[in-house]
């Protein structure tokens, strides 16, 4: 009768430990090492945070940007019309701008260039509050949203703990309405279970609380919410 | 690798220890450094390359996927290098996140999920020109491997991804645990029902 020691020892006995194409790990090197000069070389700081502006008008159209000195890839598309996108000097990600139905027009570029310059150096010079904090695990990876500024025209910080933003479930759950209705009940004080803790995000104490839910087509999640303490 | 000569250090940054507390300091140093200078970048990749590589051959048992899927693992690591946190995971659990995600979109667009026994028959060719090893042995390996994964279909995707975590690339449970983000008990508890699943395919295979 085969047991859990001698199926364990099968499996380390059988695993491939292949030679990496050497020629294939140099010149991946060469490639990664000219994009990271290319990072370098392009901008004067590097910034450990992207930046989301929301700024509300109407939707997605790449403008001819190089005109404008200025990059801008459209990051994520989600089904309600909204959009994020990322600046760029170079092929450096800095900061974004989130719009919903929104066309960028090359006009507005430059605002929203000066905008999003003021904004982060407020962020940087630490001039912006942090006002709001909510989070999602799914799936055992956690998301936390830090809002700076005002609603309007705020400054998100996103932690991402465990690429939860590559995970497809997570992005349909965050656009379902029983993530919707989640997120109503919380902020009306309407679910049940909580329990509290104190989480340091982004150099900041926030107290969050947190609720296990089961849904019954996503399964666990544990809906967040801060107040930042400070 | 000369942005990565320390003559001077009591030990050999690229064939420590994964957890040797030492190199640990020294990679966190690196990771902060690249942050500012992503050329510092490059002992990470030195460092993981080789067992990224061998996660994906392990699991796809291919190696041009294999290779295309490490690319895209340190091109994003790269990109992304500021989003680490040093939140009690380590760098190779973060890596290693990236890169099963990486491997489950790269099964699922691919739907390859139903073609894991299929490769691993034009594996021969591949293990005997990387081995130093006697072909004979490597065969009687081959046979062996491939009577197992014929019961480990009977696994998930994210399933047959912890096994080759914790015996293909000898991860411990702690590391694994760290890189789904969840109790190193819950991945214990989740590692013991796969074995078990698979326990009971290969003795019910054999009418026991």
């Amino acid at each position: 009768m085969l047991d859990h020691d001698d199926l364990e020892l099968q499996l380390q006995e059988t695993s491939f430990a292949p030679r990496p194409d050497l020629e294939h790990k140099a010149a991946l090197q060469t490639e990664l090492r000219a994009r990271a000069r290319d990072r370098h070389t392009s901008r004067p700081l590097i910034l450990t945070a992207i930046a989301m502006v929301t700024l509300g008008a109407t939707f997605i159209d790449q403008p001819d940007l190089e005109s404008t000195g200025m990059w801008l890839d459209v990051t994520s598309i989600i089904d309600d019309g909204s959009a994020t996108f990322s600046t760029r000097e170079g092929a450096a990600p800095s900061f974004s701008i989130g719009r919903s139905n929104s066309s960028v027009e090359p006009a507005e570029l430059d605002s929203l260039k000066l905008r999003l310059e003021q904004k982060r150096l407020a962020y940087m010079e630490g001039r912006l509050a942090l006002n709001d904090a909510f989070g999602l695990t799914f799936e055992g990876m956690t998301a936390y949203h830090l809002t700076y500024g005002e609603d309007r025209d705020g400054f998100y910080f996103p932690v991402d703990i465990g690429l939860i933003e590559d995970n497809e479930r997570y992005h349909r759950f965050i656009r379902s309405p029983r993530y919707s209705e989640i997120c109503g009940l919380a902020y009306e004080g309407k679910l049940a279970g909580a329990t509290t803790d104190t989480l340091m995000l982004d150099g900041h104490a926030v107290a969050m609380t947190s609720w296990r839910l089961t849904d019954p087509e996503f399964g666990t999640i544990v809906h967040h919410l801060g107040t930042p303490l400070n | 690798m000369a942005r990565d000569g320390h003559p001077g250090l009591p030990f050999d940054p690229k064939t420590a220890a994964v957890d040797d507390p030492d190199r640990l300091d020294y990679e966190l140093g690196r990771i902060k450094g690249a942050k500012i200078d992503p050329e510092l970048f490059d002992y990470l990749y030195e460092y993981y390359y080789d067992r990224i590589f061998r996660f994906f051959f392990n699991r796809l048992k291919n190696r041009v996927d294999a290779q295309d899927l490490t690319a895209d693992v340190f091109h994003l690591a790269l990109s992304r290098l500021w989003q680490f946190r040093w939140l009690n995971k380590p760098f190779q659990a973060w890596l290693y996140r990236i890169a099963v995600n990486r491997l489950n979109r790269h099964l699922k667009l691919a739907q390859r999920q139903r073609s894991w026994l299929a490769p691993i028959d034009s594996m021969g060719e591949e293990v005997f020109a990387d081995s130093e090893q006697d072909p004979a042995l490597e065969l009687e390996k081959i046979r062996q491997r491939q009577r197992i994964e014929r019961h480990l279909a009977v696994l998930s995707n994210e399933e047959r991804n912890w096994i080759a975590l914790r015996y293909y690339e000898d991860l411990p449970v702690k590391e694994i645990a760290a890189i789904y983000g969840v109790p190193e008990g819950t991945m214990k508890a989740r590692l013991h029902r796969a074995l078990g699943k698979v326990r009971r395919a290969m003795t019910g295979d054999r009418g026991e």
